[in-house]
């Protein structure tokens, strides 16, 4: 089993039945895609490109958010605008996204490394991330739990999550949303509700709370009861690993 | 009486000398559906330089590309990449890193709104997402204010007009009368945004047909119509064909050596594929119809 397989079936499992889920293309499209063929068949995905309620089909992930094949048997095709607008509107119930450094907090950057102006390392740019952060009813994030994506405090706040704890969020003007759960290679992370900090909610089978904080650039606070999640079932990767036969996105 | 209408249908040749150095630019699409290549090629081949150019939000490799040559000055973009094939694209980031560019940084719901308050003539339009963010600690154009009404805090977005706008579509009738097939993404954004719009399509059809479906008109009055099927390669035309990704990545290695230092695979590319071909017809005959006709679905 790959990372990207352990990330995509836990992250599956995050999303409800008969709800509305705005899914970056990758791992979270595909936890998305497995989640309508199991548990959530009536699921709806938006998609950034302006789709709303495409049918992915097995073998023919699009690679991209705006994809014919991403397009498949959708219900509707609205602008982009509209698509970012039905999001701000609370017609979306959990924006799923990656990150390539996070913090305490649930802040995403995927701005830029170091100083903006002389930059370490450019990273992609926002697209359409900071509109789900800041948008989504409930942002769920999926990455590799590295310690130098988990960092103290991101160099460059691109996506919103709690800011800096205690009530900073709403304080800033953002009234609605914020990030829930952090869905990682060692196990899921959540955030105390009052001061907004990062915690430990459940370790993957054979991790342990000293394994995450290692792997964390920063102190991790700890649920009152911390759970051990189910290890991905024969029939979770093989549904998985057809929707992906060409190992594009598995690994 | 009747007066014959004037046709806006004109060439690739043609319509990209309408661009001109320092211009502001915006090219439709996203990512890796619907630019208007066949026009960016020209640009690219007549040495158009000092451009600000509007990616779509998000852009694709075009706006790589166009930076590789040497045409840009500043980028509006939330995103410039290909995310599957890359997660940004060569030439974007060691510009960035190198500091050769500027970057007017955003993210597509103030890249959109600052569209709409150009289309509208007003001085901003405010937006949520922004807040709490560093963007309006790096882009100066964004200012977050209080709303006069409640007090509330709020991004004001000013406007952003370019110039002109590629755009890339299903149909059109000589008289600028657009239709896509599919979204039509952000494109509607940039054709009420800006001053000169130009627009390639797969096909050009008669006004009549138009009129069957005016619903899916989704714009009008644009300036030039320039046919050009397959003008979207290698990028995608949603109804038409899919993107050409042995293409894509023959264009990421050659991108990826340039910025390592070794411009000589990308020289070739500008080559064969823009200063070689002498129109767009000619570069789909470098391409090959092997090739064109393979990007089909299912």
């Amino acid at each position: 089993m790959t990372a990207s397989e352990l990330l995509a079936v836990i992250a599956s499992r995050q999303l409800r039945d008969d709800t509305t889920v705005f899914a970056g293309v990758g791992v979270p499209l595909m936890a998305a895609a497995l989640a309508r063929q199991r548990h959530a068949p009536r699921l709806t995905l938006v998609i950034e490109g302006g789709i709303i309620g495409p049918e992915i089909a097995p073998g023919r992930l699009p690679i991209s958010t705006n994809e014919m094949r991403a397009g498949r048997r959708a219900t509707m095709l609205p602008a982009i605008t509209d698509a970012l607008l039905f999001a701000q509107r609370g017609f979306v119930d959990v924006g799923f996204m990656g990150g390539a450094q996070i913090d305490r907090y649930g802040n995403i950057n995927t701005t830029a490394i170091g100083d903006y102006r002389k930059p370490k390392v450019r990273l992609p740019g926002t697209g359409g991330a900071n509109d789900l952060a800041s948008l989504c009813r409930e942002v769920i994030i999926v990455t590799p739990h590295e310690k130098r994506r988990f960092v103290e405090r991101v160099d460059f706040v691109t996506s919103p999550g709690w800011l800096r704890g205690d009530g900073s969020r709403r304080a800033s003007g953002l009234l609605f949303g914020g990030v829930s759960r952090v869905v990682t290679t060692l196990g899921i992370l959540g955030f105390d509700a009052e001061s907004g900090r990062m915690r430990i909610e459940a370790t993957h089978p054979g991790v342990s709370v000293a394994d995450i904080r290692a792997n964390t650039g920063f102190e991790l606070g700890e649920a009152p009861r911390i759970e051990t999640t189910e290890p991905p079932s024969e029939d979770e990767l093989a549904m998985l690993r057809a929707l992906d036969p060409e190992r594009r996105f598995l690994g | 009486m009747t007066l014959e209408r004037r046709s806006r249908i004109v060439d690739e040749v043609e319509a990209a000398t309408r661009v001109k150095d320092g211009m502001c630019l915006s090219i439709g699409g996203h990512i890796m559906s619907s630019h208007a290549m066949a026009l960016v090629r020209r640009i690219i081949r007549q040495g158009t330089r000092n451009l600000t150019v509007v990616g779509a939000a998000s852009a694709g490799l075009e706006v790589d590309l166009l930076i590789g040559a040497g045409c840009v000055r500043k980028v509006v973009a939330p995103y410039v990449g290909a995310e599957a094939l890359a997660p940004i694209g060569p030439f974007y980031k060691a510009a960035a890193e190198r500091g050769e560019i500027e970057t007017w940084e955003c993210d597509e719901g103030m890249y959109y709104t600052a569209l709409r308050a150009a289309a509208l003539r007003l001085p901003f339009l405010p937006t949520l997402a922004g807040l709490g963010t560093s963007l309006p600690e790096v882009n100066p154009d964004l200012k977050v204010f209080a709303d006069p009404l409640t007090g509330r805090p709020l991004v004001a977005v000013p406007p952003l007009q370019p110039d002109v706008a590629l755009i890339h579509a299903a149909y059109a009738d000589p008289y600028g009368n657009v239709q896509f097939v599919g979204s039509g993404m952000g494109d509607r954004a940039h054709h009420r945004a800006a001053t000169v719009t130009i627009v390639t399509v797969e096909r050009v059809v008669p006004n009549e047909e138009i009129r069957r479906n005016p619903i899916a008109t989704a714009l009008w009055n644009v300036d030039m119509v320039v046919r050009a099927p397959y003008g979207s390669h290698p990028f995608q035309s949603p109804g038409f064909y899919l993107h050409d990704e042995a293409h894509l990545e023959e264009y990421l290695a050659a991108a990826r050596a340039a910025v390592g230092g070794d411009r000589g695979l990308f020289d070739k590319y500008l080559e064969r594929y823009i200063f070689g071909p002498a129109n767009h017809a000619e570069y789909l005959q470098t391409v090959g119809f092997p090739r064109i006709l393979s990007l089909h679905e299912v």
